[in-house]
C-alpha cells in the first residue's frame, strides 16, 4: 500500500458512529427479531404465499355463494 | 448462565459463513455479526451520504434487510460482500429517490472512538477533512468503489460483484478516483 492509499483509507476509517448508536440500533433490531411476523415479511417464508391463496380462496368462495344465491333469485323471478 | 456464557464464546470464534448459516434461527449469531460490521458498514454508508442522521438511516436499513434476508444467504459467497451489496444497494435505492435533490455536502464529524489509529489520530485535522470532502465530491460510481476498496481492502473482483461492474470497470472507476483525487490534493499541496 502506497503512501497515497494509507493516506485515504485513514481518513475515511475516521468516520465512527455516534456513541450510542449502535446501543440503540442494536435494541430495535433486538426488538424486531421477536417479533416473526415482521421478520418473515421478506423471506421466501410459505407464510405469505398461503395468506394470499387463503383469501383468494375465501373471496372466490363468497362470490360463487352470492352468484348462486343470484341466480336461484333471478329464477324464481325476485331480482 | 454458564451455558450462555459458553454459547457467546463459541460464537466468537465462529467465521462470519457459518454465523450466517445460523442467522435466520438464532438471533445471537446475528447479533455477532451485527457487532462485527456494523461499524465498517456505517463508514462505508457515510462516505456515501451527505450527513450522519441519513449515514444512520440507511445503516439501520441495511441490518434489517440483512436480518428479514438471513435465511437467503447461501454461502455461495463471502457474507461481508453479501451485506456490502445489501448495503450498497440501499445506498443506490436511497440515492435515486433523491435523485433531483441537490446533494449538500456537510463536514464529517471528528472521531469519537476512544482509541483511533496513530495515523487516523494524525488524520483529525485538515488533510482528514479534505480528503472525505473530495472523496464525497466524487460521482457516486467512482466513490463507492474507492470506499469499498480503500474502507475493507475488497478485491476488484468483490468489488465488482458488490457493484454489479465488470472488473474492467472496477479498475477503471478506481483509476479515475484516483488519479482525480490526486490532482486535487496536487492542486492544494498535499500530494
Amino acid at each position: 500500500m502506497t503512501g497515497f492509499d494509507r493516506f485515504v483509507t485513514e481518513s475515511l476509517q475516521a468516520a465512527v458512529p455516534r456513541a450510542g448508536f449502535e446501543a440503540e440500533l442494536g435494541a430495535l433490531i433486538a426488538d424486531a427479531s421477536r417479533r416473526p411476523f415482521l421478520i418473515d415479511r421478506d423471506q421466501s417464508s410459505p407464510r405469505w404465499p398461503w395468506i394470499v391463496v387463503g383469501v383468494a380462496g375465501v373471496a372466490s368462495a363468497s362470490g360463487a355463494a352470492l352468484w348462486s344465491v343470484r341466480r336461484r333469485q333471478r329464477h324464481k323471478g325476485v331480482a | 448462565m454458564v451455558v450462555s456464557a459458553i454459547h457467546e464464546a463459541s460464537l466468537s470464534e465462529l467465521a462470519d459463513e457459518a454465523l450466517a448459516a445460523r442467522a435466520g434461527r438464532d438471533f445471537e449469531a446475528f447479533a455477532e455479526l451485527y457487532n462485527r460490521y456494523l461499524c465498517r458498514i456505517y463508514r462505508f454508508v457515510r462516505s456515501q451520504a451527505p450527513d450522519d442522521s441519513t449515514a444512520e438511516d440507511l445503516t439501520a436499513q441495511t441490518f434489517f434487510k440483512a436480518l428479514s434476508n438471513a435465511r437467503s444467504f447461501r454461502g455461495n459467497g463471502s457474507y461481508k460482500s453479501w451485506i456490502f451489496k445489501i448495503a450498497r444497494n440501499t445506498v443506490v435505492t436511497w440515492r435515486a429517490r433523491r435523485a433531483k435533490a441537490p446533494l449538500v455536502v456537510e463536514e464529517m464529524p471528528e472521531p469519537v472512538d476512544p482509541a483511533p489509529t496513530p495515523a487516523a489520530a494524525v488524520l483529525t485535522g485538515e488533510e482528514g477533512r479534505l480528503i472525505r470532502h473530495l472523496v464525497s465530491g466524487l460521482p457516486p460510481a467512482q466513490r463507492e468503489v474507492l470506499s469499498l476498496r480503500y474502507l475493507e481492502d475488497l478485491s476488484t473482483e468483490e468489488v465488482a460483484s458488490i457493484t454489479g461492474r465488470s472488473r474492467g470497470a472496477i479498475r477503471i472507476l478506481l483509476h479515475r478516483a484516483r488519479a482525480s483525487l490526486r490532482s486535487e490534493l496536487g492542486e492544494r499541496g498535499f500530494a
